[in-house]
């Protein structure tokens, strides 16, 4: 094994729920998730030696898996790029996955589903107490615009509570 | 419920998952450090094939072009031919642009641009139907003067202009005339970013399939994320 491919196991070990957020908001069927994963891991490799150690891995591994999670949130006849195994990169539990949401959280994951892609991307980011600056690293958008959008985002989500 | 408190509950629970999730790690030591090609590597390669196509074509124009500075119909033609290539080849370096920032570029929006750039890089040929009408009027009036100037008897040595007496040239004037202004119009109004005008998108939807239409829609709405709205 590489030191290349030790410290990104290492790195991934650390960071491997940000993808597993991601899989959870982009995908609701359990194959889907375990795809998305699948790419997102593959993709991940495919990229980490472009990896710059100037960012912080967590802001790369957002930027990396996000990408891939849109794109492929976007594709109507989902295949993956790659898929050389039949086993999964990441195991998701079934137990955790099929644990019956309480009220609010599951209002909170029906809000984020409905979500556009971009949206749902900065929804993941506010709800990881990412800040603004962070925010506009990971998508590109302006911190101002990022202000506003999560402005906007918390409107619809306390009007689509108060409804509830 | 205050949306700290909801916050607070979404992060215990994602806490939660990530404790139940395994890493498959002997998978992960399997996977070969072998260099992966990029799919869009093909897609660069043509481009770059085609640009170096445009770049001799355009060079022979112009040496067409001074050779018959003096003679409107020909210099005219060559030059309209010209601005047409000069077109097709900004629009071919933006398209090895747009390759690389989906390979180079990282941050969502950016990324995300590039590819629907990408998909809807096709637009490209029906937004250019109103201009394209002049070319095909100048186009053998070059190539039929070009091989007689090289002495090359494709055509026996048939030229267009003196064939048909100089009405070719009339008629190219009117077409000129006509369908320059309103191609540069029917170009720049019918695009991505112009989706929010019905007849735009009616003539979008109709010359495209379903996947670069959504990525039209797509584009558009990065766009408007860049401006903030």
């Amino acid at each position: 094994m590489t030191t290349n491919k030790e410290t990104f196991l290492r790195l991934l070990e650390e960071h491997k729920g940000i993808i597993i957020k991601i899989c959870n908001a982009y995908c609701q069927a359990k194959d889907d998730k375990e795809d998305l994963s699948q790419e997102i891991v593959y993709n991940l490799w495919k990229a980490f030696a472009n990896y710059k150690t100037d960012h912080k891995f967590s802001t790369w591994l957002y930027r990396v898996a996000l990408n891939v999670a849109i794109s492929y949130y976007r594709k109507e006849k989902r295949s993956l790029q790659y898929t050389p195994y039949d086993e999964n990169l990441i195991i998701f539990s079934e137990e955790g996955y099929n644990k019956e949401l309480e009220g609010n959280l599951l209002l909170l994951q029906q809000f984020i589903f409905e979500l556009k892609e971009i949206d749902k991307s900065i929804m993941l980011l506010y709800l990881d107490d990412k800040s603004y600056h962070e925010i506009a690293e990971i998508t590109g958008i302006s911190e101002t615009n990022v202000a506003t959008k999560i402005n906007r985002i918390k409107t619809n989500l306390k009007a689509k509570f108060s409804n509830h | 419920m205050e949306l700290g408190e909801l916050k607070s509950m979404w992060q215990a629970r994602e806490a939660n998952l990530e404790k139940s999730a395994k890493l498959n790690i002997q998978l992960l030591d399997k996977i070969e450090s072998r260099k992966i090609q990029s799919i869009l590597k093909p897609l660069l390669i043509q481009n770059k094939i085609v640009l170096v196509s445009h770049i001799l074509f355009m060079t022979g124009l112009f040496i067409f072009f001074m050779y018959h500075i003096t003679e409107l119909p020909y210099a005219a033609s060559a030059l309209v031919l010209l601005l047409y290539y000069v077109y097709l080849t900004v629009n071919c370096i933006q398209q090895i642009k747009a390759i690389r920032n989906v390979e180079e570029c990282t941050d969502i929006v950016g990324k995300q641009t590039a590819l629907a750039e990408l998909n809807t890089h096709i637009l490209h040929y029906p937004r250019l139907s109103i201009i394209s009408i002049p070319i095909f009027l100048s186009f053998p009036v070059v190539v039929m003067k070009a091989l007689i100037d090289l002495k090359l008897n494709y055509f026996n040595g048939l030229d267009i202009i003196t064939h048909t007496q100089g009405k070719w040239w009339t008629v190219e004037l009117i077409v000129y005339t006509l369908f320059i202004p309103a191609g540069i119009w029917f170009y720049l109004l019918v695009k991505p970013s112009n989706m929010h005008k019905p007849w735009v998108r009616n003539i979008i939807r109709r010359v495209s399939s379903k996947k670069v239409f959504k990525a039209a829609r797509f584009l558009e709405e990065l766009q408007g994320l860049k401006r903030g709205k």
